[in-house]
């Protein structure tokens, strides 16, 4: 059985928890009458309520229908942009929005009279693209993909709209966030590399605990203390 | 009044946020949920006796301040049973199961149960630090400010008790 397993076996007792009518109670035991325990169990058991249960249905229904009114309504231009970013949120990915910002980055100069649009267009994609990078490529290809789109998101910018200071600013997060992706991607690889060797060596209990420790970073993802704390025990 | 209501307000931010893990920190080690409600109610009792005495800035250190004082709770509790050998009798089987080998614990159902006997054959302190380290999360450096040892004791400590946990568990 090694480290992990033990440590996933551990987990198992999270299961064990107090009840919550004697944490409840235990406090104000404690604190006095002065105790307020803001519960809010009654206000779900009046939801149960066949008359409430009702009204929360027909309220949920009324929503759905007043946003699929909306949504069809033209004149509702901006409402129904900002409904629809919000449904179309969770189905894109980086790719999409590295892809929009790009393209619309493009147009920026072509379509001078839209400008506007465009740049905050672009701003969002960019923002967008920044929140949805993810933490671990899958492998070194979407690393070097992701790289290529922004160096070309740059280049663009660089030729295109080189005095929008709040363009630079999205791409400069961008960038940053890149960076910062790709370091801990190097990190990780160089752990793992340094991980394996250090198995196969003889350590003393000090260095072997030090090893447990950064193994256990590497688990939670921390790969510069890991490193660091390899670092520390090769250095012993 | 108002230094009252920022007591309140202080006390009740930290038993929202340790009551579960002092729980469960005690109850893995006395095996009873009365016993392990009835220490943690003083854990916490102590804890708000020492804010009303103390100004709440001077318990630096509230996550240390509670485990410190359910450590020592736990070891009195177990003091008193052992001079009183008054035990009740569900708790006796209790605590005769910590003393009986894994391998005669094949009627154990879950690997919940398997891991607490596991556990509760570790020596009291190796039971603390894997505990913390690895079920409550707390730092090296906590550790050792808890039982008064110095960090590299306590990695040390946490190592030779995987070890053994890691013995323990195989004879499963």
């Amino acid at each position: 059985m090694d480290e992990k397993e033990i440590i996933a076996k551990l987990q198992l007792l999270n299961q064990i928890k107090p009840r919550q009518e004697w944490v409840r109670n235990t406090r104000k035991n404690i604190l006095g009458p002065q105790d307020r325990w803001v519960d809010f169990s009654g206000v779900f058991m009046i939801m149960r309520q066949p008359i409430f249960a009702v009204g929360t249905v027909t309220m949920i229904l009324l929503l759905v229908l007043a946003w699929f009114g909306l949504l069809n309504k033209p004149q509702q231009d901006s409402l129904e942009l900002v409904i629809s970013e919000i449904a179309s949120d969770n189905f894109y990915d980086y790719n999409y929005y590295l892809e929009k910002a790009s393209q619309t980055l493009a147009k920026v100069e072509s379509v001078p009279q839209k400008n506007e649009k465009l740049v905050e267009e672009t701003k969002q994609a960019l923002k967008k693209a920044v929140e949805k990078l993810p933490s671990r490529p899958k492998n070194p290809q979407e690393s070097a993909k992701i790289v290529e789109k922004v160096k070309e998101i740059e280049e663009k910018l660089t030729t295109l709209a080189p005095e929008d200071e709040e363009l630079i600013d999205a791409t400069k997060e961008l960038k940053e966030k890149t960076k910062e992706m790709i370091e801990t991607e190097i990190y990780r690889i160089r752990v793992e590399a340094e991980l394996a060797m250090l198995e196969n060596r003889t350590l003393t209990e000090e260095q072997q605990a030090l090893l447990e420790e950064a193994k256990k970073d590497y688990n939670n993802q921390d790969y510069l203390s890991a490193l660091e704390k390899i670092l520390q025990l090769t250095n012993q | 009044m108002n230094m009252a209501k920022n007591l309140h307000f202080h006390f009740k931010k930290i038993y929202k946020l340790h009551i579960g893990k002092i729980y469960r920190f005690i109850y893995i080690k006395v095996n009873s949920q009365q016993i392990a409600e009835d220490l943690t109610s003083e854990v916490f009792l102590r804890f708000w006796k020492a804010l009303q005495k103390e100004n709440p800035s001077k318990i630096e250190n509230p996550k240390a301040f509670l485990y410190k004082t359910a450590r020592n709770l736990i070891i009195d509790h177990y003091r008193t049973y052992s001079q009183k050998k008054e035990i009740p009798i569900e708790e006796v089987k209790e605590i005769k199961d910590t003393s009986q080998s894994l391998e005669t614990q094949e009627s154990l159902s879950s690997d919940l149960e398997i891991v607490q006997k596991a556990i509760r054959q570790l020596k009291e302190e190796y039971q603390d630090v894997v505990l913390w380290y690895y079920l409550d999360n707390l730092s090296v450096q906590e550790i050792a400010e808890i039982l008064g040892k110095s960090e590299n004791a306590v990695r040390v400590m946490i190592h030779r008790a995987m070890e053994k946990l890691r013995e323990l568990l195989k004879e499963v």
